[in-house]
């Protein structure tokens, strides 16, 4: 198993729906919003954010045996909620900016 | 069919109706990013969705004065709210609209123009986004104008009487039939919807149109 961009972003997006929304979410209308807004960014900063992404789905690995987007819905916003409070904040901070537009009403 | 010789007055609606929406919002959503970072916090996107989600509550519930209860928002001053939504869906938004407007848009609003009486109803203001685009119109009504959010038909009712038009001779051109689609039910008007009737305005719908 391998770091992955796409399923690290949705479980990043599912965990900012849930937390915002509850279990009425739209996790996968975030998670598409997210990657679609990735997407549409200028192409010199998405290597680097991917880069930085793939860096921390595997951040859990030594010590949990699994990669962030493998976690449980409660490990992913613990480990998430301890990343917005530490040095990933902005990384954080820009997918949940993103994560809290995709919930916004049509 | 529409039988574009038998009407008076098309009203247009704006966002989503004259430019795409989607990668307008996504571009939005990465400078939103930026701010976020910049600033330490997630207040101004948190803000903007507590409005969203007040201004939908608030077309639902009828609200009588929508023009001040639209910026209540818990815990936050209404002079921020209003900052903050003229910042970041007023202002910052206008440079992207003329990249993203609808395909045809220019051309079929300009033989309207020959020929019909050519109106736009928004829920949101008009006139900066309308001049972004490129677009100009004789008649233009905001939500704030008339005190009430669509679907309520008071907007489309204000331009008819405007332009001096008759229901049946009228068409509503929107992107949402719960909103749009629904003000000019209640008007008496028909609809075209984009989605459902149309995709651009290079479609046949639109090809005996002026």
């Amino acid at each position: 198993m391998l770091p992955d961009f796409t399923a690290t972003v949705g479980a990043l997006a599912a965990t900012v729906a849930e937390r915002e929304q509850g279990a009425g979410g739209s996790p996968q209308a975030a998670r598409d919003f997210v990657l679609a807004s990735f997407a549409a960014m200028p192409g010199y900063l998405r290597p680097p954010l991917r880069a930085a992404t793939l860096f921390f789905d595997a951040w859990p690995l030594p010590r949990r045996g699994r990669f962030f987007h493998a976690l449980s819905p409660a490990e992913r916003r613990a480990q998430m909620e301890a990343w917005e409070a530490g040095p990933a904040h902005m990384l954080m901070r820009f997918y949940v900016s993103l994560a809290l537009v995709s919930l916004w009403h049509e | 069919m529409i039988d574009w010789d038998r009407l008076d007055l098309i009203v247009f609606d704006l966002d989503g109706t004259l430019y795409d929406q989607p990668p307008v919002r996504r571009r939005m959503a990465v400078m939103l990013a930026g701010e976020v970072i910049r600033s330490r916090s997630t207040a101004v996107p948190r803000m903007l969705g507590a409005y969203r989600r007040r201004r939908e509550a608030l077309a639902e519930a009828m609200a009588q004065d929508f023009a001040r209860e639209q910026y209540c928002l818990p815990g936050c001053d209404p002079g921020a709210v209003r900052a903050v939504v003229s910042e970041w869906m007023e202002q910052r938004p206008l440079p992207l609209l003329r990249r993203f407007r609808v395909e045809g848009a220019g051309r079929l609003f300009a033989r309207l123009s020959a020929s019909h009486k050519v109106a736009v109803h928004s829920d949101y203001r008009v006139e900066a986004k309308l001049a972004a685009l490129g677009l100009s119109t004789r008649y233009a009504v905001a939500a704030e104008d008339v005190g009430r959010l669509k679907p309520d038909p008071a907007g489309l009712r204000w331009l008819m009487a405007m332009a001096g038009a008759d229901p049946s001779r009228t068409l509503m051109i929107g992107d949402r039939d719960d909103r749009d689609g629904e003000a000019a039910r209640r008007a008496g008007v028909r609809a075209l919807i984009r989605g459902r009737d149309f995709r651009h305005y290079n479609d046949p719908v639109f090809g005996h149109a002026a």
